[in-house]
C-alpha cells in the first residue's frame, strides 16, 4: 500500500466521519483528504482557490465521489476531471445513496471508474470500503504518468 | 282486299260497280252501323256492330233496336224512338249500350234518316265511347300527376315563353298559371341568369336533356330561391323538338339542411381539435407528473437512506468505542436501533422498485414462462440447497409479456412460496396454466402456511402483511409490485389459501388483448 492520499468529496460530515471510519476499519492507512463540495474538489486537484500552491503533480491514489453535492454536482466534477488532461486518468468511484439507474448510466458514461452504493448498515459499508480499498490501493496499477 | 262480285264475268256495269263499292264502305267505316225501319226493327248491321254488340247479322234481323240497350232503358228509347221518326233528322246522342253477355257501356250514336223510295230507315253510326273515355280519363290522371306533383313542372316553348304551369310551379314561384302562361321564362331568372337560359334553349333544341342542376331562380315576390332544375325536350310525333318541359325542385331546405351538416361537421371537427389539445395538455401533465414522481423518487433515493446511514453507522460507532459503558440492555437497544434501520433502507428500495416497475417502459415479447419460471426456482434453489422441496413446473408454457417485469412477478411469488413454506421439513411448489374463459391463468401453488382468506383483498396493498414479523420477514410490497405489473398487462390477480393449507396465486396477462 502506498502513502498517496484519497480524495473524498462529500458534503454530508455523518458519512464523511463513518466513510473515514469503514477505511479505517479496513486498514486502509492513506491520508483521506476530504472536500466538501464539488468546487472545493477541483480547487484541490488543479491546485487552486483555498488549494492554490498544492503540488499538482501529486494526484490522489483514487477519489471518492459523491452524487448530490452544493455548488457543483458530482457528474459535474466528474466531467471536469476527464476533461482535464492532467486528471484524464484519474481513478474515480462514484459512491453514493443512490442506485437510480440513470446515475450509473450517467456515471459510468462520464468515465467513472466504479459506481458503488452506500450501504444503510455499517458492516456492510466496511466491508465494501475494504473491498474499495483493496482494489483501488493495492491490486489496481495506475496509468504511468506522463513525464 | 277483294270485293266479291258475280263469279261469271260481266261487261262493265257502272251500277253494280256503286254498289260493290257502297257495300264495301258499310263494312270498312270505324263505326258500328245498324240499320233500323220506321217500326224499329233492326233490317241490317255491318261487322263492326256485330263486334260491339256480341250479335250475328242473323240474331239481330228483325229484332227491335232496343235489343242493343239494357232493359231499364228500353222503354224509354221506344219513346224516343217513336218521337224521332215524327221529326226524322241528322242527329246524334249519347246512351248506353248492351251487350250480349250484359256489358253495358257508353255509346255515341248518329242517326241519319233516308229514304229508299221504298220505306223510311234509318242508318245509326255507332261510336264505342269507352275508349275515347280511357284516353280522356288518362289525360285527367296525367295532368292531376302533373298538378299534384310538389315539383314545379313548366312547359316551354322553343322560343322561351311558358307553355303550361303546374300547381306546384304556382306555390314555388309565386306566379298564378294566368299569370306565368304567355311569358317568357326568363322572369324566374335571377337578374344576369340570361346567357344561362339561351344556353339552356340551344341545349334543348339539339334534343339534349339537362339533369339536375343546382341554380338559383327568382320567385315572384323577388325572393331568390335554390331550385334542381331537369329540363327536357319534347318532341313531336316526327321527332322534332317542340318544346320543353322544366322540372324545377325547390332545395333551400336541402341547402339549409347542407349547411347544417356543414356547420356540424365543423363543429366536430372543432371538437375533435379541442380534444386533441385536451389529450396533449393531459400528456403534457401527465409528463410532468411523471418527471416530478421521478424526481421524488431520485430525491428519496439520495436523501432518505443518509440519516439511515447515520444512525446505523453511529450506533455500531456506540456499540464498539463505547462497549464498556454499555450493559447488555444498552447494547440490545442499539441493535434494535440498527436492525430498524435496515428495514427502512429495505422498505426504501422496494417502494423505489415498486414506483420504478410501474413507470418502466414496456417491452412486450414472446416469453417461454416455464423457463422463466425454471431458472427462477433454480436460483431459489441454489440460495438455500438444504430445502427440501419438491418443484413441479409444467413444461413449454408461452405467453406474451415484459420479459424484465414477468421475471419480477415470478421471483416474488416463487420466492412467497418458498418463504411460506420455510416451516415445513419438506414442501412442493408447482407453477402451471389453468384455463379459465378461455384466458390461461398462471398460478404458483405451494403447500406452506396460506393465510386467512377473510384478508385475502389486503394481499395486494403496499405494506400489507397477514403474518408477524417473527414468523415470517418481508416489507410487504412484493405483492403490491406484482399486482401493478400484472395490472399493466391488462392482466388480474388472485389468490386462494386456507390457513396452514397452503396458497395459490392465479395471474392472467393481456387479459383485454386477447
Amino acid at each position: 500500500m502506498n502513502n498517496k492520499v484519497i480524495l473524498l468529496v462529500e458534503d454530508n460530515p455523518d458519512d464523511e466521519a463513518l466513510t473515514v471510519r469503514a477505511l479505517k476499519k479496513s486498514n486502509i492507512a492513506n491520508e483521506v483528504v476530504v472536500a466538501h463540495d464539488g468546487a472545493e474538489a477541483l480547487d484541490y486537484l488543479f491546485g487552486e482557490g483555498a488549494h492554490a500552491g498544492r503540488d499538482v503533480t501529486q494526484m490522489p491514489q483514487v477519489v471518492l465521489l459523491d452524487l448530490n453535492l452544493p455548488k457543483l454536482d458530482g457528474l459535474g466534477v466528474l466531467r471536469r476531471i476527464r476533461a482535464d488532461p492532467r486528471t484524464r486518468l484519474l481513478p474515480v468511484v462514484i459512491l453514493t445513496s443512490s442506485n437510480e439507474e440513470q446515475d450509473r448510466v450517467n456515471g459510468y458514461g462520464l468515465g467513472a471508474n466504479s459506481y458503488v452504493r452506500k450501504p444503510v448498515d455499517f458492516d456492510a459499508f466496511v466491508t465494501a470500503a475494504a473491498q474499495l480499498g483493496l482494489y483501488w490501493l493495492v491490486l489496481n496499477e495506475a496509468a504511468p504518468r506522463k513525464v | 282486299m277483294t270485293i266479291s262480285g258475280s263469279p261469271q264475268k260481266e261487261a262493265h256495269d257502272p251500277r253494280e260497280e256503286s254498289r260493290h263499292i257502297l257495300e264495301a264502305l258499310f263494312e270498312f267505316v270505324p263505326e258500328a252501323v245498324v240499320v233500323s225501319d220506321e217500326k224499329g226493327c233492326i233490317v241490317r248491321v255491318n261487322g263492326q256492330a256485330e263486334k260491339l254488340f256480341g250479335y250475328s247479322q242473323d240474331e239481330l234481323r228483325g229484332q227491335p233496336i232496343e235489343t242493343l240497350v239494357p232493359e231499364r232503358f228500353r222503354q224509354g228509347h221506344v219513346k224516343h224512338f217513336h218521337d224521332y221518326h215524327q221529326t226524322p233528322r241528322r242527329t246524334s246522342l249519347e246512351l248506353c249500350g248492351r251487350h250480349k253477355d250484359g256489358r253495358e257501356f257508353l255509346i255515341d250514336v248518329v242517326l241519319n234518316p233516308f229514304d229508299t223510295g221504298q220505306r223510311k230507315l234509318v242508318l245509326s253510326l255507332v261510336r264505342d265511347l269507352t275508349e275515347r273515355d280511357a284516353g280522356e280519363a288518362l289525360r285527367f290522371h296525367l295532368a292531376a300527376l302533373v298538378n299534384s306533383s310538389s315539383d314545379a313542372i313548366i312547359g316551354k316553348t322553343l322560343d322561351g315563353f311558358i307553355a303550361s304551369w303546374n300547381k306546384s310551379a304556382e306555390r314555388i314561384f309565386g306566379y298564378s298559371p294566368q299569370e306565368a302562361i304567355g311569358k317568357p321564362i326568363s322572369m324566374l331568372l335571377p337578374p344576369g341568369g340570361e346567357d344561362a337560359e339561351s344556353d339552356i334553349l340551344g341545349r334543348l333544341k339539339k334534343g339534349e336533356t339537362i339533369i339536375a342542376f343546382d341554380a338559383v331562380r327568382r320567385c315572384k315576390d323577388g325572393r331568390n330561391i335554390d331550385v334542381s332544375v331537369t329540363t327536357s325536350p319534347i318532341f313531336d310525333a316526327l321527332g322534332n323538338v317542340v318544346g320543353a318541359c322544366k322540372v324545377a325542385r325547390g332545395i333551400t331546405e336541402r341547402k339549409q339542411v347542407e349547411k347544417e351538416r356543414a356547420a356540424v361537421t365543423r363543429r366536430s371537427l372543432q371538437l375533435n381539435e379541442e380534444l386533441e389539445q385536451k389529450v396533449k395538455a393531459r400528456t403534457t401533465d401527465l409528463a410532468a407528473s411523471n418527471k416530478e414522481l421521478e424526481s421524488f423518487s431520485y430525491s428519496v433515493s439520495h436523501d432518505l437512506r443518509a440519516p439511515l446511514r447515520t444512525i446505523n453507522g453511529f450506533s455500531h460507532a456506540l456499540l464498539e468505542d463505547c462497549a464498556d459503558r454499555l450493559d447488555d440492555t444498552g447494547k440490545t437497544h442499539l441493535n434494535r436501533i440498527r436492525a430498524a434501520t435496515q428495514r427502512m433502507g429495505s422498505l426504501i428500495d422496494d417502494l423505489l422498485n415498486l414506483s420504478r416497475l410501474s413507470r418502466a417502459e414496456m417491452h412486450i415479447k414472446s416469453v417461454d414462462i416455464s423457463a422463466l419460471a425454471c431458472s427462477i426456482a433454480g436460483e431459489l434453489q441454489k440460495s438455500q440447497p438444504e430445502r427440501q422441496i419438491e418443484l413441479r413446473i409444467e413444461d413449454g408454457l408461452k405467453t406474451i409479456a415484459d420479459p424484465g417485469l414477468l421475471r419480477v412477478v415470478l421471483e416474488n411469488l416463487l420466492t412467497n412460496a418458498w418463504k411460506f413454506t420455510s416451516k415445513r421439513a419438506s414442501a412442493r411448489i408447482e407453477f402451471g396454466m389453468v384455463n379459465g374463459n378461455g384466458t390461461p391463468a398462471y398460478f404458483v401453488r405451494d403447500d406452506g402456511a396460506g393465510f386467512d382468506p377473510a384478508y385475502a383483498d389486503r394481499l395486494f396493498g403496499a405494506f400489507q402483511r397477514l403474518h408477524a414479523m417473527t414468523e415470517f420477514a418481508g416489507t410487504g410490497v412484493g405483492l403490491a409490485t406484482v399486482q401493478r405489473i400484472i395490472h399493466r398487462h391488462g392482466g388480474r390477480i388472485w389468490a386462494e389459501s386456507a390457513v396452514d393449507r397452503g396458497a395459490t396465486f392465479y395471474f392472467t396477462l393481456c387479459e383485454t388483448a386477447s
